[in-house]
């Protein structure tokens, strides 16, 4: 891939490059299922099936389909491909793992390739062992899988409370908090008011075929 | 949202303009925000540094940088809802019909 390197069209934005940064480091770190290797090579996958990349290291198929899936072709997720999951011999919240990684990774090379900036070369992993966080009371509610409560879009990661932290630590800096995003009567002092920037999300989950 | 800021603000938008972007969305540099957004999320690295520079030209720096920025993550939680089944919620479905997108069956809960 290329891109046009534009840094005289764009602004630094100095908490979205340190939320950039944490996030980098997030998917390189163990989380509850899966090595910092895992996730960076979940996070490959994707980029590849973006065409952001041209190899990823190798991953058992049905990681590595589901990689490819949330990342070009999420809307075709169907309760069916979960199960084939946990038919695999996988938890269903490490699913819900490779989903928040996929997540990451996209949010990440989303921005660079918005401000016309390389992609960052994925970190080395921190070593160690997954240990398993999980969201207490985290309970298939309305969603195909578990979360803690009803499963909105800020609550869809929380029965692994580190993904959603991790999530919500980009998400925030970028766009909104979320006790500001209903708040259709407060203009949120971003560079874009708030009817442009719900504009641009519009648009962006019409593209991505996403009701949300 | 965009509808509901827009019925708080009481400023005018064309929510259609999401979905057919031959329309005009109404609100100052609308045009060159979607024409930017389309360039990130379809990868479409020919069109991008066309639709930044016009975005550029109409909205200055902070804007391309905001726009990227949000543009980003609703790429994140797009994939997030989708792929863990959040049910749309059915206060959406009356925009769904206005903007003419069909809510999936499996996603209304």
């Amino acid at each position: 891939m290329s891109t046009t390197i534009s840094p005289s069209l764009t602004e630094v934005d100095p908490v979205a490059e340190d939320a950039v940064a944490s996030s980098l480091d997030a998917l390189a770190a163990p989380g509850s299922f899966f090595t910092g290797a895992e996730r960076l090579a979940i996070a490959a996958h994707a980029r590849v099936a973006r065409g952001l990349a041209s190899a990823a290291p190798e991953l058992p198929a049905v990681i590595a389909e589901a990689a490819r899936r949330i990342s070009v072709d999420a809307i075709t997720t169907r309760p069916e491909h979960i199960a084939a999951w946990e038919a695999d011999g996988h938890d269903i919240l490490s699913y819900v793992e490779l989903v928040a990684v996929v997540a990451l990774v996209t949010t990440i090379d989303s921005y660079r390739i918005g401000i016309g900036a390389e992609l960052e070369t994925l970190p080395p992993p921190t070593p160690g062992d997954p240990v398993p966080v999980i969201g207490e009371g985290a309970a298939k509610v309305n969603a195909w899988v578990p979360t803690v409560g009803i499963a909105l879009a800020p609550t869809a990661l929380s029965a692994l409370p580190n993904e959603s932290k991790h999530k919500a630590a980009l998400g925030k800096p970028l766009y909104l908090a979320d006790k500001v995003v209903h708040q259709y009567d407060v203009e949120p002092g971003r560079e874009l008011s708030r009817m442009q920037m719900e504009l641009v999300a519009s648009r962006t989950s019409w593209l991505n075929e996403c009701f949300f | 949202m965009l509808r509901e800021s827009a019925k708080h603000q009481n400023q005018p938008v064309n929510v259609v303009a999401i979905t057919n972007s031959m329309l005009d969305p109404l609100l100052p540099a609308g045009r060159e925000l979607i024409a930017f957004v389309d360039a990130i999320v379809l990868t479409d690295f020919d069109e991008l540094p066309i639709a930044r520079q016009e975005l550029f030209d109409a909205a200055g720096p902070g804007a391309v940088t905001r726009a990227a920025a949000v543009c980003a993550g609703f790429e994140g939680t797009n994939r997030v809802v989708d792929a863990v089944g959040v049910p749309v919620n059915k206060r959406y479905f009356d925009i769904g019909d206005e903007l003419g997108v069909t809510i999936p069956e499996h996603l209304k809960g």
